[in-house]
């Protein structure tokens, strides 16, 4: 079953068919304006999320024992026959930001910049969007390097369209990342996503530093100007009616325009039928 | 009943059988740049809501002086019983003509008074049960600032809750007051949850913890449910359909003690609202 009519969304609505989340984060400070930062391990509602497991285990936020702890998690509708979907996304924050909700599907922890060559970040198999099309693989740093900025590429992964054995382009860090910065890995000319990761090369190594390696799905970015709410009906909108699988994990990332750390407040809702 | 079925469904609703109320109003403000202050102690229309009981403190159920209410029934919308009640519009005006800002609607269900945050202790606080949203999805915690804090910004989580999947005795993380100087009617919050677990809000707390306390300072501390957002214009007048502008349509329940969280506003001239409800 799927919702079919927008007068279905009303009716479901009413009927308490929901599942939304009013959150809040309390951050930490980025690096630099430009930088992405994750709202994965800080305080606020949900609680902070766990570290995930390291290459060769890793973590699936596949819904089962607490590995979506931290993540914005909803009850399971698909046994009764239905899809669930986000109508509407809310929020304001103390900094001016870009803030961007996204699925969470899996991450590795461990890796660390402080020596070249390849590092072995082997991720498990996708919980969703199975295909890998659109599934992003980022950096989250969870120890600030010093030193000489760090490079690094996607040494050995597994494209969407290019399949296995992929070399994805060079990412040089812009500078020494703050504990919570994130940054994209290029992929292969080609490939739309990415379905697994086997290894990253180091390519120049900083002083310490390490890094989870997360595979995600973004699901929405909006912009905030500091203090003033933004909303955006995903319905009447912008029209992008996004599935929220069972087992979905939605976390919270935004891009800096500025050092200082933000709160941010806001809504996800959802209807099913 | 099921509730409102589609957009001719609500429509008819009103034009047909008349089902809906409408609250406006006005309430003051104070200078609030970058953290939440409450309307509830806010002078204006509807009046300035009294002080909470001190643990277990008081448990809203309208009509209650400071809830915000159609002009004929004060202290609250009326209870349409076996009906359910929705809100369907929500508008802002506001007119410092600087900054703009953020406000949440949000329903009021218990609240704990005469929590001092003068000295590092643990407070007992033992929130009386949640006349509404009993399962405690969704309700967040605040700190409603009643006597103005000085000399330092203090420090408080919640030392031991209870959560909306059955976990009790947990403990959140810190969250600190935006300046040290924050006035009555200024917020703390929401007060995180705990870390690494898997719930989205709480039934009732038991304590919360202070550090890094202030020289003066009291606070009530709130457990109120969010119901909708809206921007608040710089200057103007700024509405938000909670159908088809923002696919929210939320059911206010009878005896919701509805009032406003504002961040951001730079000055303190006064908020004029209406709310448009709808019920079947």
């Amino acid at each position: 079953m799927a919702i079919a009519s927008y007068d279905q969304i009303i009716a479901a609505r009413a009927a308490g068919q929901i599942g939304d989340w009013d959150f809040f984060k309390v951050s930490t400070a980025p690096l630099a304006a430009g930088i992405w930062h994750s709202d994965w391990t800080d305080v606020g509602m949900p609680g902070s999320g766990n570290a995930p497991g390291a290459a060769g285990s890793g973590t699936s936020y596949d819904g089962s024992g607490t590995d979506n702890n931290g993540g914005m998690t909803f009850a399971s509708v698909a046994g009764s026959g239905f899809n669930r979907y986000g109508i509407s996304f809310e929020a304001t924050s103390t900094q001016t930001i870009n803030l961007r909700i996204y699925d969470r599907l899996v991450a590795t922890s461990g890796l660390v910049t402080s020596g070249t060559g390849s590092k072995t970040m082997t991720t498990v198999t996708l919980p969703r969007f199975t295909s890998g099309v659109g599934v992003q693989a980022w950096i989250e740093c969870t120890t600030a390097p010093t030193g000489t900025t760090p490079v690094i590429h996607l040494l050995s992964y597994t494209g969407s369209v290019n399949g296995a054995g992929q070399v994805g382009g060079s990412l040089n860090l812009g500078g020494l990342p703050k504990v919570g910065d994130m940054l994209q890995l290029p992929l292969a000319s080609g490939d739309t996503g990415v379905v697994a990761v086997s290894t990253i090369n180091v390519d120049t190594a900083g002083t310490g530093g390490a890094y989870n390696l997360v595979l995600m799905k973004q699901i929405l970015t909006i912009p905030l100007t500091a203090n003033v709410l933004n909303q955006r009906d995903l319905v009447q909108q912008i029209a992008g009616f996004p599935q929220i699988f069972d087992t979905a994990c939605l976390a919270l990332m935004w891009q800096a325009t500025g050092t200082t750390a933000p709160n941010i407040w806001g809504t996800f809702r959802t209807v099913y039928g | 009943m099921s509730g409102i079925s589609s957009l001719a469904d609500l429509q008819n609703q009103i034009s047909a059988n008349g089902y809906e109320d409408i609250a406006v109003g006005y309430k003051a403000l104070i200078t609030s740049a970058s953290f939440f202050q409450s309307t509830w102690p806010s002078t204006g229309s509807p009046a300035a809501g009294g002080v909470p009981a001190t643990t277990p403190g008081t448990a809203y159920t309208s009509p209650v002086v400071g809830a915000i209410a159609n002009p004929t029934n004060a202290g609250g919308f009326p209870n349409v019983s076996t009906k359910k009640r929705y809100l369907s519009s929500l508008s802002i005006e506001y007119n410092i003509g600087v900054v703009g800002g953020t406000i949440i609607l949000v329903d009021r269900l218990v609240a704990v008074s005469g929590i001092a945050l003068t000295s590092a202790a643990t407070v007992t606080v033992n929130t009386a049960a949640l006349p509404r949203y009993t399962s405690g999805t969704g309700i967040q915690a605040w700190l409603e600032i009643t006597t103005a804090l000085s000399v330092a910004a203090p420090a408080v989580n919640l030392q031991s809750y209870t959560d909306d999947v059955g976990n009790s005795g947990i403990s959140g993380s810190a969250m600190v007051a935006a300046t040290a100087t924050l006035a009555a009617g200024s917020l703390i919050g929401p007060l995180p949850l705990h870390g690494g677990g898997n719930s989205g809000g709480i039934v009732s707390v038991q304590t919360i913890a202070i550090s890094n306390p202030a020289t003066t300072g009291i606070a009530n501390l709130v457990l109120l449910k969010p119901i909708a957002n809206i921007s608040l214009p710089a200057e103007g007048w700024v509405e938000r359909d909670q159908v088809d502008q923002s696919t929210n349509l939320p059911q206010i329940f009878d005896g919701a003690c509805l009032h406003f969280l504002v961040l951001g506003p730079s000055g303190a001239t006064p908020i004029q609202y209406q709310l448009r409800t709808v019920y079947k």
